[in-house]
């Protein structure tokens, strides 16, 4: 696509999340979530292969939907409280369906289905705008309303979005699927900690969104589509094992930093005595490090019978513009432990 | 009393636009449904807006909908289910009559004595509200390279139905 439209598509798309995050009326916010869903659709599309567009449009179709359920809502709000404000929802009616429509827009349970689809249908950088920035703008309205009013909707819709994440990346080939079933997941574990302490969910979130697109970068340089192209693919001998330390770090193995995002929210729920959901984070966290690890073994513990040339690479692709962004990335997956003093300001 | 005939006429359209077998059935009912979303909002007093969305919703882009759907619709298009359209209506209406029953009898919603509503309110949107319009109008400026990139299709030269 022509550089300066690919330029000013992206410029709004960071405007509309912008747009999103500083407003104080909900109008602009419904503005800011439409500017940003519109301005990535040519980013999506732009290849014109059937599988590019048809998950362009489901996705077009599943935001545009929620996004006018959440203006419905801030009408709704203002019919009833008589303000515009964000911090101003006084009715259960409209917080529902406001929380709905961001339920929606995040991809949890019980409405995720449209999540794997999408992902799978596009390649890997678009991926990241859409499992990783894209949820920013939303992520920060459900927890800037769960300051306002704690309901427990959120446990309910966290806990199945665990729970599904886990069982329902289990059978899958494709990583961008598998992919999307661990976003999911995670975003369950994160928007649980926003019913108790809304701030430690922001930095939850920032840290699975370093995470994730750390991995999906590595991905992307890989061109690791399916798992059968895991133990073929062209990388650094150092880029596979950060790749399998990063996933690790995803599913929550101690030592590693994506340990913080499954402790943290269990001293949450036990300090606030909630000790009843606990077991349901922890089988679905346990589901989703099995396929975790079957990445892991695919990846640098298995030697499938090949050629042996292709065993050691000398001459990889990997002079990219996302290689330095990976090694940024990386090393908060390995020291990230050390951050877990800062929640305890929080606590 | 007539306002709730106005009212349900609006309900008349839109119902015609989802349950239509053919596109031109559909437009007709955008196009019912934004007269008489007009009559409504004119009874209301509100005639600035009535007048901006016949201009610019039916006059612009209803003409060039109906245009493109004749650019772009079957060639022999099926005849319309219009009977059961109708009946869709009716059911629509009677479940909103019987549940909304006490809202009906209550008159005293509307206030039809001021028709400068709406021409005091748009003042603020120039005024206080120019960033609103700044923003509003890049948006709509996003929108339109969006539109132009996306059906941009195999053809170089120009945007035909190929």
């Amino acid at each position: 696509m022509n550089r300066l439209v690919n330029a000013f598509l992206l410029t709004s798309l960071i405007a509309g999340t912008s747009l999103v995050i500083f407003s104080n009326h909900w109008f602009p916010i419904w503005l800011g979530l439409e500017l940003s869903t519109l301005s990535i659709i040519p980013l999506l599309s732009y290849t014109s292969q059937s599988r590019s567009v048809e998950a362009t449009l489901k996705y077009f179709l599943v935001q545009a939907f929620s996004a006018a359920l959440l203006l419905n809502g801030a009408v709704l709000n203002l019919w009833i409280s008589n303000s515009w404000d964000v911090n101003s929802i006084t009715s259960p009616i409209s917080y529902f369906i406001i929380t709905a429509a961001l339920i929606i827009k995040l991809g949890l349970a019980p409405c995720h289905f449209w999540f794997p689809d999408v992902l799978s249908g596009l390649p890997f950088l678009s991926t990241i705008i859409i499992a990783c920035w894209q949820k920013i703008a939303p992520m920060f309205l459900l927890l800037s309303l769960s300051n306002l009013v704690s309901s427990e909707i959120i446990i309910v819709c966290s806990i199945l979005s665990v729970l599904v994440g886990g069982w329902g990346g289990l059978n899958q080939i494709s990583v961008r699927k598998i992919l999307a079933y661990s976003s999911i997941g995670h975003l369950g574990w994160i928007t649980c900690v926003a019913f108790f302490i809304p701030e430690v969910s922001y930095l939850l979130f920032l840290f699975y969104i370093l995470n994730n697109t750390a991995i999906l970068l590595i991905c992307h340089n890989g061109s690791l589509y399916y798992l059968s192209s895991l133990s073929k693919s062209n990388v650094v001998p150092i880029t596979a094992i950060l790749f399998s330390i990063a996933l690790l770090s995803l599913g929550g193995l101690p030592p590693l930093g994506g340990f913080i995002n499954k402790v943290i929210p269990l001293i949450v729920f036990s300090l606030n005595g909630n000790n009843f959901i606990i077991p349901f984070f922890l089988i679905g966290s346990l589901i989703s490090l099995f396929f975790y690890i079957r990445i892991v073994f695919n990846t640098s513990l298995t030697l499938f019978p090949q050629h042996s040339l292709n065993i050691v690479s000398f001459r990889t692709g990997n002079s990219s513009l996302s290689q330095p962004i990976i090694s940024t990335l990386i090393p908060i997956t390995i020291w990230g432990l050390l951050l877990l003093p800062i929640f305890f300001l929080f606590i | 009393m007539v306002f709730y005939l106005f009212m349900l006429l609006l309900l008349l359209g839109s119902t015609l636009v989802f349950y239509s077998l053919s596109p031109y059935y559909a437009a007709l009912g955008l196009m019912i449904s934004s007269l008489f979303g007009c009559v409504v909002l004119t009874s209301l007093g509100l005639t600035f807006l009535a007048l901006l969305l016949l201009l610019i919703y039916m006059g612009g882009m209803l003409v060039v909908f109906v245009y493109s759907s004749a650019l772009s619709a079957d060639r022999y298009p099926m005849v319309s289910n219009l009977g059961e359209v109708v009946l869709l209506f009716l059911l629509l209406s009677f479940w909103v009559l019987f549940i909304f029953e006490d809202f009906l009898e209550s008159s005293t919603l509307f206030n039809l004595l001021s028709p400068l509503n709406d021409l005091s309110s748009l003042s603020v949107l120039y005024d206080y509200g120019g960033a609103y319009l700044l923003v509003g109008g890049l948006a709509l400026l996003v929108v339109l390279i969006v539109a132009l990139v996306v059906s941009y299709g195999s053809s170089l030269l120009a945007l035909r139905a190929s």
